[in-house]
């Protein structure tokens, strides 16, 4: 079924979204928020840009953006899948607990803050391109991965990569010299059992955009853990 | 009702802007369009806009624009305007009667020349003349509000969602070489018509989507150098930074943003430039209480250009576009959109990385 965004706000697309059976298409999206919001088993696809809060609280179906996307894509996630074909803005998977979102694009400021995972869950963020600053700020949980893919000469990651990170883990597909890391994580070369973590999200990945699995698996990646289950321990007090 | 500086509200904004660097002139409908996807960024409590090279006719004269409370207000301004200016023309700003725009005050705009008589007994120049009586009548004269008081641009802005606004300021029958616009969500001070965006002082405009928490700090540094701050509003706090700092001090607008979206110490020391480290040090060093923190998205309007700014640690949205002369700046991409279906080259400056964008030289002349 296909939805006609154009004089339609957030509410009345997102009321048409609830009532379509079947996989839909929105064209002429410009700008509505909280597309597919908590949405579970469907298939929905987004031509023009997709506003923001973009599948927020998803639970379950599969959302596929073929431009650009804006602000806190898959904000609290909690199953699901979210693939745009663009760049992102802001906050990408901010809480996020389950579910994955590719990315063939760049990401903006603090994509995967405050990520976490949640008994089996286990919440997976693929970026193609670069990513700004703050990464995985406050990570508790899932994976993170930044690929570089056409990014040049252009570095990977901004600024202050991993602030308060304390669970999960980041794979950045570059050796990181020139990145400054926060004292609390370890950042070290990918090995083998690593790379066979990743693999499976990057062959999904490559599927959905075309590229080669074996030759974006041969560049040398880095590995970026926190120090310990408790990093916060005694600082405030002895916890 | 209470008004801006008598109650503390603990905002979201949108904000656009768009700049011909030909100096193509645009009408004003192009800019209330854009801020219709981004409704739901404000609350109907504050929209406006800000237009350069409106007045080609008046291009000579400051702008200014008030808001008055009563006739009786406007005649006792008006005297004093008397004694300052010759004033050029005086009239009502065209508006249009709208069912979503309601209590509007008396809106009117004078296109004045200062004095020679009293620059030259004053020992003052031209803009620091005007700049004076405009915090002069804002701080002194209850009831009268100077929201614009440029050359050849115009500040226009009400209570209200920002595409009603543009509508009943009928801006579609302005032409503009840059427009910004601003849509509020007021959080910290009750939305009155002078605390809608953009804040403008002489030709500076300033559009914010943010909340700043150097606001106190900042406000007692600029008191020191007459800026009287009246609304408790942040933007108009960051207008008169700029205005200190570029009017006044005389640095570059890259300048001006390195000392109001200072790098951190940690990002200064490890720069490799050794000359850029060291401007850095200095401007830092002795601009401290105008380093602004917290979140904030800002487009600084001024003669002949934008400049776009992030905080430093960009806790607001801002995208940027192009397509053939236009430049296009907002909070959200689909704004852009609404503006130029087909803009192109569109990127997230980083925090604290200014967008500057100017007219050419030799189209200047004609805006």
């Amino acid at each position: 079924m296909v939805i006609q965004a154009k004089q339609l706000d957030y509410k009345a697309l997102n009321e048409a979204l609830r009532k379509a059976e079947g996989p839909c298409t929105v064209t002429g999206c410009c700008g509505q928020r909280f597309l597919g919001a908590g949405m579970s088993g469907r298939e929905i696809c987004v031509d023009g840009i997709a506003g923001n809060a973009l599948g927020a609280y998803l639970n379950g179906a599969v959302i596929t953006v073929r431009a650009n996307a804006q602000d806190a894509v898959g904000d609290t996630m909690n199953d699901g899948k979210i693939i745009v074909h663009g760049n992102i803005g802001d906050a990408a998977g901010y809480a996020m607990r389950g579910g994955k979102i590719f990315i063939k694009g760049n990401a903006g400021y603090r994509a995967g803050i405050h990520m976490k995972a949640y008994q089996d869950k286990l919440p997976v963020m693929v970026i193609g391109g670069t990513a700004g600053s703050f990464l995985g700020e406050y990570q508790a949980g899932g994976v993170i991965a930044v690929l570089g893919l056409g990014a040049a000469h252009k570095a990977i990651v901004g600024n202050f990569p991993c602030t308060g990170m304390h669970g999960g883990k980041m794979f950045l597909r570059s050796d990181c010299k020139g990145v400054v890391f926060p004292s609390q994580v370890t950042a070290r070369p990918a090995e083998k059992s690593d790379l066979d973590e990743l693999a499976s999200y990057i062959s999904e990945f490559c599927a959905l955009f075309g590229y080669d699995a074996g030759e974006v698996l041969s560049a040398p990646f880095t590995v970026v853990t926190p120090d310990s289950k408790n990093p916060y321990k005694q600082m405030y007090v002895a916890n | 009702m209470k008004r801006e500086g008598q109650v503390r509200i603990p905002s979201g904004c949108a904000i656009a802007a768009v700049i011909s660097k030909d100096g193509n002139r645009m009408s004003g409908e192009i800019i209330y369009n854009a801020m219709k996807p981004m409704h739901d960024r404000s609350n109907g409590l504050g929209g406006g806009f800000a237009g350069y090279g409106i007045y080609p006719e008046h291009r000579d004269f400051y702008a200014l624009h008030l808001f008055f409370d009563s006739r009786a207000t406007r005649k006792d301004c008006e005297a004093f305007l008397k004694e300052r200016f010759e004033i050029v023309k005086s009239e009502l700003i065209p508006t249009r009667t709208i069912p979503a725009i309601t209590d509007a005050p008396i809106l009117w705009r004078y296109f004045v020349d200062p004095l020679k008589s009293l620059l030259a007994s004053r020992q003052v120049d031209e803009k620091e003349f005007v700049a004076e009586t405009v915090m002069k009548i804002n701080t002194e004269m209850h009831g009268a509000y100077v929201f614009s008081s440029g050359k050849n641009m115009g500040t226009f802005k009400a209570v209200g969602f920002p595409e009603d606004v543009g509508v009943f300021y009928r801006l579609e029958e302005y032409e503009g070489y840059s427009w910004t616009a601003h849509g509020r969500y007021p959080t910290n001070t009750p939305g009155w018509w002078g605390g809608a965006h953009p804040f403008s002082l002489l030709d500076w405009s300033v559009v914010h989507n943010g909340e700043i928490s150097s606001y106190d700090a900042n406000r007692r540094y600029l008191e020191m150098f007459g800026y009287q701050c009246n609304l408790q509003t942040d933007t108009e706090v960051i207008t008169y930074a700029m205005d200190y700092l570029l009017r006044v001090q005389g640095l570059t607008l890259g300048e001006a943003a390195s000392v109001i979206a200072a790098p951190f110490w940690s990002t200064i020391a490890a720069k490799t430039d050794a000359a850029d480290k060291e401007k850095h040090i200095f401007l830092r060093t002795v601009f401290p209480s105008l380093l602004i923190t917290g979140p904030f998205s800002i487009v600084l309007g001024f003669r002949g250009g934008l400049m776009a700014l992030n905080d430093r640690l960009k806790l607001r949205s801002m995208v940027v576009g192009e397509k053939d002369d236009k430049v296009f700046i907002a909070s959200e991409e689909a704004a852009i959109r609404a503006m130029e279906p087909d803009a192109e080259n569109l990127w997230s400056p980083a925090g604290g990385e200014p967008v500057i964008v100017k007219v050419k030289d030799g189209a200047l002349q004609w805006v």
